[in-house]
């Protein structure tokens, strides 16, 4: 007997104390066979022993198989579309023609690894003819600019004004002194025109150093006393200058300038006895001497360096505005009037580069030489 | 309570700083600088003027930043960063493959915003034209590449093609700095400058950066521009270059013009002979077969076709001779009706069309029937620009020309030495600045002012305008008298056929003249005044260019003589205001503030001119005498060696 009970299965154990496991593990087909028993002796009102074939089975002549397992599984974007049929799919190009020329493409980087002796067959030869066609009717395409502009409505105005058209010309017509074989009258008007611009330059040289000689009028580099700050000639020329944003400022002497910390000094200070201070005085004497002298020193380098830039560098900067050159012209001894015996004075290109900033495309940020 | 805002200056609430901009709009110096060139943007000044900085209005900015050249920009970037990369791993295959991957941009959509119409373009073509032609002679060097000189010379030739075909060059002037053309198009004047043919080496002082991006712009809008004129001839575009003459140096010939549709017929004449020999063959042997047959029953019906094509014939010609007639009534009626007609736009388009037929005329035929022949020392371009945009032949000394040295056909030869070894008597031996002076004067000068030996005439500017200035110099007194000379003859042969039918004409007038001139002569009779005198009076009247014309003696004049000859002839101003009238001066006592200023101005400026003026006819004044004496002493010495 154990033999037998060894030979059976062992049985697993069912646990069946959640509502899980009871719904997992019990069999419940006996009772749903009871209630549909009872569901159909309630519709026919008869029970089910005295009930005919024909009102328990129905024979399907098709074939289809309704199991859910075999049937397959519909996609998630038929669901979708199906469920609202007014969503139209999206295709996979923009442009139908796109295919053709993708195909052609291919086509054509065979054709062009083919050698030149090998013959082309016809349908290669027509398509190479077709896309040379294509590419002259897009270059004229593009090249054809301005072929409707009369259709067009006259052009609105542009309120920003932006593309409005320089007064300026871009070429200044020349004058008769420019050619090659001119007349005396005009070569010489130009030649006075060039004097009176050389003038000019030159008086505005003088003015800077004029300016700059006042300077060294009083606080001559070479002489050092005029640096000196406790010199009696000093004490007429109190004055000093001081530059900042091109413009020249006078400031008072140092020695007598008197910053706030040392007024509110003097002012808290209590009055000595003289003996005091005379003592003090002449203790300190050589200490103030040498201390003085030394600023003196350090204020003399800084100043000779500065005026030394200043002298070097214009003090009044013209201002970032075009100034306007002459035309050349030929002296006496070059006018042949043949291109052999030409001398070029001025380059073309600088005169370009004068014209833009004449007409104020380019900034003017530097004086350049011309 | 909130605070109240305080109000942003003028400047910072319009303008923007070059940092500030370069910052809104993330972009290199550098890059700024190219976008700002080729859209056009330029900085502004402001009233208020801050500090010394560069400043740009903040609309011209947001309307930048809208622009798609940026992203192209900054591809760029992003692509020469990985170039770099690759590089530094040294994976050449790779650089290889990326290279064909290079981002690219056109200027189409730029050259539409900014020229929306062609003749805008045609009026800012002088600038574009110049720097072309510039960079057309450049050699090439690290900055400028070879590529970017081809194309210039390319669109710089077919520039100059179109205005020979359609001689439409008006005005030449030589200068220093270089060679000045003056061209009509669609009745807009274009003005450029050609360098001498001189190798130009690029100065240090300039940026070529930026003129680089100005070319950039330019070639977009030479091509656009090309493309409509060629259009426009019904040529085609673009046309092609024979790569020999090209070799040879021979630009303006190298390029070969075709109409537009004659490449697109061989091509259809090409297919159809293919298919043609295809189906001959079988066709033959059908048609060979049907002729026999058709042969046999046609004998009859040759006959009577014959017959017919006789009289058909003679029809035919009867009716072309009245439809010659036709067609000259018709015409004449036309243009009859056109001149007759009301509406002034029909009359001026006709007008116009007479004048553009009339320009053709004028300027395509000075130069026709010549031959010319550049010596190797002349500059070839622009001789042959010029000679055969009036309707002249050239050839020169080099290959690819059409004709040598020795051919007998040649009436003119350009030569810029002062010794000739060898001569051909049947030409004519000239300077280069005969060509330009003929062209501006539109008239053959004469040939011995400008023989290689002697020192040519002045050269003076088309483009000043005399009677404006208020100065006439001498050699423009000249080519007046030599243009009404030349007029008055064509006049007397025109009036030389037409004597035979006014002839009674004449007789009246004659007798009328009899009768006025006694009846001056009476008058004179009674006013005392004598036969000498009336001879002295119409000597004074005689020009001073008419006795240099006539007689090769010259009278020495005084030096006050001179003055007042000249102040004759130069253009007399009429001014409205005289300061010594009573109108002016009660004008003035009316007069605003601003009125007074103003018209003081213009008091200034006149009298300047006129100091101008004077200056200038002083200076011709001790010219003339100098000469004078000059002439003096040589007469003396003829006269002193003949004795």
């Amino acid at each position: 007997m154990k033999k037998s009970n060894k030979n059976q299965k062992r049985k697993k154990k069912l646990s069946k104390k959640s509502k899980k496991n009871w719904v997992k593990n019990t069999d419940i087909k006996d009772v749903e066979s009871f209630l549909e028993r009872k569901s159909l002796e309630t519709i026919e009102n008869q029970q089910v022993s005295q009930l005919k074939n024909n009102q328990l089975f129905v024979i399907d002549p098709t074939n289809q198989s309704i199991s859910t397992e075999s049937q397959l599984k519909p996609l998630y974007y038929e669901k979708i579309l199906n469920s609202n049929p007014n969503i139209k799919p999206i295709s996979s190009r923009k442009n139908k023609n796109q295919k053709i020329s993708s195909i052609n493409d291919k086509t054509l980087k065979q054709i062009s690894k083919l050698k030149p002796e090998k013959q082309l067959v016809e349908s290669q030869r027509k398509l190479l003819e077709v896309e040379q066609k294509k590419e002259k009717k897009k270059d004229d395409q593009v090249l054809k600019m301005w072929e409707n502009s009369k259709n067009q409505n006259p052009r609105r105005k542009n309120k920003l004004n932006r593309y409005k058209r320089k007064k300026i010309p871009s070429i200044i017509l020349p004058h008769n002194g420019t050619s090659i074989n001119p007349d005396p009258e005009s070569r010489s008007e130009l030649e006075k025109i060039w004097k009176d611009y050389q003038v000019k330059k030159e008086k505005e040289k003088q003015m800077n150093l004029n300016f700059g000689s006042n300077f060294n009028s009083k606080f001559d580099l070479n002489s050092d006393s005029k640096f000196d700050l406790n010199s009696d000639s000093k004490k007429d020329s109190k004055t000093l200058f001081h530059i900042k944003n091109n413009f020249i400022w006078e400031i008072t002497d140092i020695s007598e300038q008197n910053t706030p910390n040392q007024l509110q000094k003097k002012i808290t200070e209590k009055p000595k006895n003289q003996k005091d201070i005379l003592n003090q005085e002449i203790d300190n004497l050589d200490q103030i001497k040498k201390e003085i002298q030394q600023e003196n020193e350090e204020i003399k380098k800084r100043r000779k360096a500065r005026y030394q830039r200043l002298k070097n560098r214009e003090l009044y900067e013209p201002p970032k505005y075009f100034t306007e050159i002459p035309e050349p012209f030929l002296n006496e001894n070059e006018v042949s009037g043949r291109f052999i015996d030409l001398e070029l004075k001025r380059n073309l290109f600088q005169d370009r580069f004068l014209s833009y900033q004449r007409r104020s495309l380019l900034p003017v940020t530097k004086k350049r030489e011309n | 309570m909130g605070r109240r805002k305080q109000k942003k200056p003028v400047i910072e609430s319009k303008y923007l700083t070059r940092g500030q901009a370069l910052r809104k709009l993330q972009l290199s110096l550098t890059e700024f600088r190219r976008l700002c060139i080729l859209k056009g943007i330029f900085p502004r000044q402001p009233k208020k003027k801050g500090s010394g900085k560069v400043y740009y209005s903040i609309k011209d900015i947001k309307f930048l930043s809208h622009e798609p050249i940026i992203k192209k920009f900054r591809e760029f970037n992003s692509f020469y960063k990985k170039i770099k990369k690759a590089i530094g791993k040294k994976e050449f295959q790779k650089i290889k493959s990326m290279e064909s991957n290079l981002p690219t941009y056109t200027l189409h959509h730029i050259v539409k915003e900014r020229y929306p119409t062609f003749i805008d373009a045609l009026r800012d073509l002088d600038d574009c034209i110049t720097l072309i032609s510039l960079f057309a002679i450049l050699p090439s060097s690290s900055m400028v590449p070879a590529n970017r000189t081809q194309n210039c010379q390319k669109l710089y030739c077919e520039f100059l093609n179109y205005i020979i075909k359609t001689h439409s060059l008006r005005k030449v002037f030589v200068s220093i700095k270089g060679i000045y053309f003056q061209v009509e198009i669609k009745s807009q004047l274009i003005t450029w400058i050609t360098p001498h043919q001189f190798t130009q080496h690029p100065p240090k002082n300039i940026d070529f950066r930026v003129m680089l991006t100005f070319l950039e712009l330019y070639e977009a809008i030479l091509k656009f521009v090309n493309h409509e004129l060629f259009y426009s001839i019904n040529l085609r575009y673009p046309p092609e270059f024979d790569q020999e003459k090209l070799s040879n140096g021979d630009l303006l010939g190298a390029l070969i013009l075709l109409n537009e549709n004659e490449n697109e017929n061989e091509n259809e004449n090409q297919n159809e002979n293919q298919i043609e020999n295809e189906n001959e063959n079988e066709n033959q042997i059908e048609n060979q077969k049907l002729m026999r047959e058709r042969i046999k029953t046609l004998e009859q019906k040759l006959i009577s076709v014959e017959k017919n094509e006789a009289i058909n014939v003679q029809n035919e010609e009867k009716n072309q001779k009245e439809n010659q007639g036709l067609d000259q009534e018709v015409e004449q009626n036309f243009f009859q009706k056109m001149e007759e007609d009301e509406d002034e736009s029909t009359r001026k388009q006709y007008k116009q069309a007479q004048k553009q037929r009339s320009r053709k005329v004028i300027y395509g035929n000075l130069f026709e029937g010549k031959i010319f022949y550049l010596n190797r020392e002349v500059p070839r371009l622009p001789l042959e620009f010029v000679i055969r945009s009036f309707g002249g032949k050239v050839g020169w000394q080099g290959e690819g020309s059409e004709f040598g040295e020795n051919d007998e056909k040649i009436t003119h030869q350009i030569v810029d030495r002062k010794r000739i070894d060898r001569r051909f008597i049947s030409r004519a031996y000239i300077q280069p600045q005969w060509a330009f002076d003929s062209v501006n004067e539109l008239i053959l000068l004469p040939v011995e002012d400008y023989a290689p030996e002697v020192k040519p005439p002045h050269h003076l500017s088309p483009f000043v305008k005399d009677h404006i200035v208020g100065y006439i110099p001498k050699r423009r007194e000249e080519l007046i008298s030599l243009k009404s000379f030349r007029n008055s003859s064509k006049k007397k042969k025109s009036n030389l056929k037409n004597q035979n039918q006014n002839q009674n004409q004449n007789q009246n007038q004659n007798q009328e003249e009899l009768e006025k001139n006694y009846a001056q002569e009476l008058e004179n009779e009674f006013k005392g005044i004598t036969y000498s005198q009336l001879e002295e009076q119409k000597k004074n009247k005689t020009n001073f260019q008419e006795v240099e014309i006539e007689g090769n003696e010259k009278s020495i004049l005084s030096k006050t003589q001179l003055e007042n000859q000249i102040r004759n002839k130069q253009p007399k101003k009429t001014s409205v205001f005289d300061q010594n009238d009573e109108k002016t001066q009660l004008a003035k006592a009316v007069m605003t503030r601003k009125q007074r200023i103003a018209f003081n101005k213009a008091q200034r400026i006149s009298s300047k001119k006129q100091n101008s003026i004077d200056r200038l006819i002083n200076k011709r004044v001790a010219f003339e005498i100098e000469n004078q004496d000059e002439e003096d002493i040589k007469k003396r010495k003829t006269k002193s060696k003949q004795k």
